[in-house]
């Protein structure tokens, strides 16, 4: 052997002596430190904006998956996630269309290990309505954002005037979410729960308004009988008829004009018309029924009945 | 090109060990806790449709009906895709639960009636390890009579199994 091959081998020796004289001392201070608060290394917003070079979408993505992990390695240290909110703003700055931010941020925000802080719902809150202006067709965003504001955040408030406006305000929102056309099998009973709510906040208006509409684009025959069941008792008997009258007859009408085109396909194309029959109409300000162009003069016509 | 001399080597196997030894343990520890986010996910659902249905019944009825561990064997170390018909108790319909991908977690709810008010737990048991010791999360909801839903935060137990 060498001389440098010793020299070496001595060099590896005295360093393994060294490391498992020391190992034990600092594994045993390493084991009592512990995380106590996080540090956000992320610019604004804005400045984001600028970082990501163009890759805005990519950057979002990145961002969103630290989240993710994130939120489950504080739940394994058991401490606050303190950044959330910067995160989800950088975030839905940088994609605003980008729809995952927006459902799972009241999950983010005030499902922790640790009881949520009244200021955990507020930025919820601001996140979800920020989703609802940036995506104002996504029911999913509607959904959440209406649950979330009308049911969940609520019991967490001490202002019971505060508390009442979340309510109403949510009931809003999930009244909006059932006037988006849907697949979720369980809008129904959603629907009917912001009904309830609008109800027992004696916002009048905005229940008939809300339940006609729901009426008027729902597909869904269980739904239609819940909400003439809920008209008749909460708005009245004559409310009832008027809106079974209504979807009775436009049930005629789409079955004996585009039976084969779906209720939201037949709405957007507008009511139709014998073009010889109806001709000179312009000349009456009130068509009927038959000669009605839109939806809402047809609607009309059907109420002067 | 020559070889490496043995101090090169040695000096080049510490560089990468200790970046190995920074590196691997937050890789795993990252991937496990990418896993959590099935169980808070769902137990944050369960509890939001929890808090939709109880708007709707009087407090003593105010959550639906239990409904058992789903599915009734805790996936053990490998995430499983359910069969058709597994997630059809009337209670995951109504609560509107159901994992649609492979998934590592069965979930249980547990509701009750007592004293004019009513109460549910949802647990998410997992074994992501396959050890056979399961990890537990939980998150309870109750409605008082005159109160409405009131949920807390997760609970947790053995969460790294």
């Amino acid at each position: 052997m060498s001389a440098r091959a010793l020299t070496a081998l001595v060099a590896l020796l005295a360093c393994g002596v060294l490391v498992a004289t020391v190992r034990p001392g600092l594994a045993r201070d390493f084991a009592k430190v512990k995380a106590g608060a996080d540090a956000y290394a992320l610019p604004g917003p804005d400045q984001a904006v600028l970082m990501s070079l163009g890759y805005r979408a990519a950057l979002a993505d990145f961002i969103y998956a630290h989240l993710r992990v994130g939120h489950g390695l504080h739940f394994e240290e058991k401490r606050r996630f303190e950044h959330v909110k910067d995160y989800l703003d950088v975030i839905t700055t940088l994609d605003p269309k980008f729809v995952e931010p927006y459902l799972y941020a009241d999950t983010f925000l005030t499902i922790q290990p640790v009881p949520a802080r009244f200021e955990d719902y507020v930025a919820a809150r601001e996140v979800l309505l920020k989703g609802t202006r940036e995506l104002p067709f996504n029911q999913q965003v509607w959904f959440v954002a209406g649950q979330f504001i009308a049911y969940i955040a609520p019991p967490n408030i001490a202002d019971p005037e505060l508390k009442q406006s979340w309510r109403l305000e949510g009931a809003k929102i999930l009244a909006r979410a059932c006037e988006l056309a849907t697949n979720n099998p369980n809008i129904p009973y959603q629907c009917l729960a912001a009904a309830t709510l609008l109800n027992k906040a004696g916002e009048r208006e905005a229940l008939i308004q809300m339940l006609t509409r729901t009426l008027a684009v729902s597909d869904d025959e269980e739904l239609h009988q819940q909400v003439l069941a809920v008209l008749g008792e909460w708005v009245g008997e004559q409310s009832r008829e008027r809106e079974q009258r209504r979807v009775q007859q436009f049930q005629k009408t789409w079955a004996a004009d585009l039976r084969f085109i779906s209720k939201e396909q037949l709405l957007l194309l507008g009511h139709g018309f014998d073009v010889v029959k109806c001709a000179g109409r312009a000349l009456q300000p009130l068509p009927n029924e038959e000669c009605a162009i839109t939806w809402r003069e047809w609607s009309h016509a059907i109420e002067r009945r | 090109m020559r070889a490496l001399t043995l101090m090169e080597t040695v000096v080049s196997a510490s560089i990468l060990c200790s970046i190995g030894a920074v590196f691997v343990p937050a890789f795993f520890a990252n991937l496990h806790a990418s896993r959590l986010s099935e169980p808070l996910d769902g137990l944050a659902r369960i509890a939001a449709h929890s808090a939709a249905f109880a708007e709707l019944k009087p407090a003593k009825e105010a959550y639906p009906e239990s409904a058992p561990l789903t599915p009734t064997d805790v996936p053990r170390g490998e995430s499983v895709l359910d069969p058709p018909g597994t997630w059809e108790h009337p209670t995951w319909r109504a609560l509107e639960f159901q994992p649609t991908m492979a998934h590592y977690f069965s979930f249980s709810y547990t509701s009750k009636s007592q004293g004019g008010g009513s109460s549910f737990v949802a647990k998410a048991h997992g074994d992501l390890d396959g050890d056979g010791l399961f990890s537990t999360f939980k998150i309870r909801g109750s409605v008082a009579p005159g109160a409405g839903h009131s949920q807390s935060y997760i609970e947790m137990d053995r969460e790294v199994e």
